[in-house]
């Protein structure tokens, strides 16, 4: 099957500066594919690139098999783009707006004015719709952004920043449209907000000066940072437990951090099965209350920090 | 050129939604109203502000006066108002980031220029038609005799060269993304050009020398046409549109 979006040795420099370099990435067919990276990394320039709305210092794009150019119409019709900031018209309204859009992408009036009937209704801005944009909020705006790129059911969807303007009720609903629309689109979603990466993501490559860092599924990439660290909470004062515990040969150390206000104790062991083995054992033996017990997984953001840092 | 009949429609009804269409033919109709009713009344007005005149012999005012008057005042006017207008048409898209959502759809770049050019020139056309009409009516009404032949033949080339001061200034605001350098570089261009009108053979092949052919007919007829310079005027508005389309395809939008 041919990857949805390709790139070979995508570089974008602006005089001196390097924005994108020799970026090779494969994104396959209804995949939801989370593009990380700090501000600055380098993640609206690609998604440009990607959309021919800036053309590559070096390097080739590919959508749908079908090469991005600057010039390049015919590729258009199968993307949808919602870039970071979405800006309108401000004297048109929301419903004028998906027309105008519509009417861009070649939809017949009646295929249109039913679409874009579906999607108000989707993005949950219906009963503004007669409104001028001028006078919708930022959430409102990033909302009718998403609806006007879904207008023609692309097959590929890039999404700049999609929840960033969001309030909490507009992000989940956002993260479970996404959701849903991997079954009939490619999803590109650049993005620095992590945890809804680890929501709807399948695949993430991670980017930082220009460079993609990594680029790997969701769990392969917790799998390869999983560290061994267990988190252990008790109601009791835990002194004399660790006294125990650092005499073991699997012991490296143990730290104490406050996690939802309660202090736990993070212990890292050298031989991770030895210790949660043991670990139980000396629990019961040492005749504290137990509150909590677990083996640490990375979070997406312990992973971005690591693999960002180490490079 | 792909979305071209949606991006004029589109450009056509942001000429009339923002006003700008109201605005250009209100500034065209107060100065065509103005120079008749100002010429006719002017030595009135010099009296009533306490100036004796009692000696100085004023000519009786006439329509060819007053037409010539309010053609000296649209081209000024016009040239400001059209490179006001255009100075942001592709410059403040980009800026704004309405042409990223825009361009990102199967547009082509050549028809979301042309769009503009004709859009802003159909601005242009109709509010010259209006003040024109306020003009002639009230010359003709306040002074009786006026040549129409030679008026309508004046606002048509006035047109062709506002038309032209469009898009020049289209070019420069699709190579600046600040509205205001697109403007001032226009402007520059434009007044040199109006100087250039004094060079021998050069004179006579550039846009600016319309405005004398033009002044010429409104007085009546007589002197010399200026068909090279209006053939080369309207190539000039087609490659100008066509150098805009390029410089943006080349940027970053």
């Amino acid at each position: 099957m041919a990857p949805a979006i390709k790139t070979e040795g995508l570089t974008k420099r602006f005089g001196d500066i390097v924005a994108v370099e020799k970026l090779d990435l494969s994104v396959d067919e209804r995949a939801v594919f989370g593009f990380l990276g700090p501000n600055g990394a380098g993640k609206t320039t690609t998604v440009k690139m990607l959309t021919g709305l800036s053309a590559p210092t070096e390097g080739k794009a590919y959508i749908c098999c079908q090469e991005v150019t600057q010039g390049s119409v015919e590729v258009r019709k199968n993307f949808g783009l919602l870039p970071d900031v979405p800006a309108f018209y401000d004297w048109m309204t929301g419903e004028e707006y998906l027309h105008f859009a519509g009417e861009l992408y070649g939809m017949t009036y009646p295929a249109l004015t039913k679409r874009s009937a579906e999607l108000l209704d989707l993005v949950e801005i219906k009963k503004s719709a007669k409104r001028k944009v001028g006078g919708y909020s930022r959430g409102m705006k990033q909302r009718l952004g998403i609806a006007q790129a879904m207008l023609n059911h692309p097959k590929v969807l890039f999404l700049d920043e999609p929840t960033s303007a969001l309030d909490p009720i507009g992000r989940r609903d956002v993260l479970d449209l996404i959701g849903k629309l991997k079954e009939e689109a490619t999803i590109f979603m650049s993005t620095h907000i992590l945890s809804d990466v680890e929501r709807v993501c399948d695949n993430v490559a991670i980017i930082d000066k220009g460079k993609l860092l990594v680029t790997s599924t969701v769990d392969e990439l917790r799998h390869k940072y999983a560290r061994s660290v267990f988190e252990i909470e008790f109601e009791e004062d835990d002194k004399t437990f660790v006294e125990t515990i650092q005499t073991r040969p699997w012991f490296v150390k143990s730290e104490r951090a406050a996690e939802n206000g309660n202090p736990t104790l993070r212990i890292t062991a050298r031989d991770v099965a030895a210790a949660r083995k043991e670990l139980p054992h000396l629990i019961a033996a040492s005749n504290l209350t137990l509150l909590r017990y677990e083996l640490a997984q990375p979070s997406l953001e312990d992973i971005f920090v690591e693999v960002v840092n180490g490079s | 050129m792909n979305g071209f009949k949606t991006l004029l429609f589109k450009e056509l009804k942001e000429q009339f939604r923002t006003f700008r269409l109201l605005i250009v033919s209100g500034v065209f109709l107060f100065f065509g109203l103005s120079s008749p009713l100002l010429l006719k009344y002017l030595p009135e007005i010099i009296k009533a502000s306490g100036q004796d005149i009692t000696g100085i012999p004023l000519p009786a005012p006439t329509a060819l006066e007053a037409l010539r008057e309010y053609s000296g005042t649209a081209l000024q006017v016009g040239l400001l108002i059209g490179v006001l207008i255009t100075m942001g048409a592709i410059a403040g898209e980009r800026s704004r980031g309405t042409a990223v959502m825009t361009l990102s759809k199967p547009v082509g770049i050549g028809a979301f220029v042309t769009a503009k050019l004709i859009a802003i020139s159909s601005t242009f056309i109709i509010g010259l038609v209006i003040g024109g009409v306020g003009a002639f009516g009230y010359s003709q009404l306040l002074f009786g005799g006026a040549d129409l032949n030679g008026f309508v033949g004046q606002t048509l080339l006035l047109a062709v060269f506002l038309i032209f001061c469009v898009a020049t200034t289209l070019i420069f605001s699709a190579v600046f993304k600040n509205s205001l350098a697109a403007g001032g570089i226009s402007i520059a261009i434009l007044i040199t050009g109006a100087a250039l009108t004094q060079l021998p053979w050069v004179g006579r092949g550039i846009p600016n020398s319309l405005t004398t052919w033009g002044n010429q007919l409104v007085a009546g007829g007589g002197g010399r046409t200026e068909w090279l310079a209006l053939g080369i005027t309207v190539f000039l508005i087609g490659i100008g549109a066509y150098i805009a389309a390029v410089i943006l395809k080349r940027k970053e939008i």
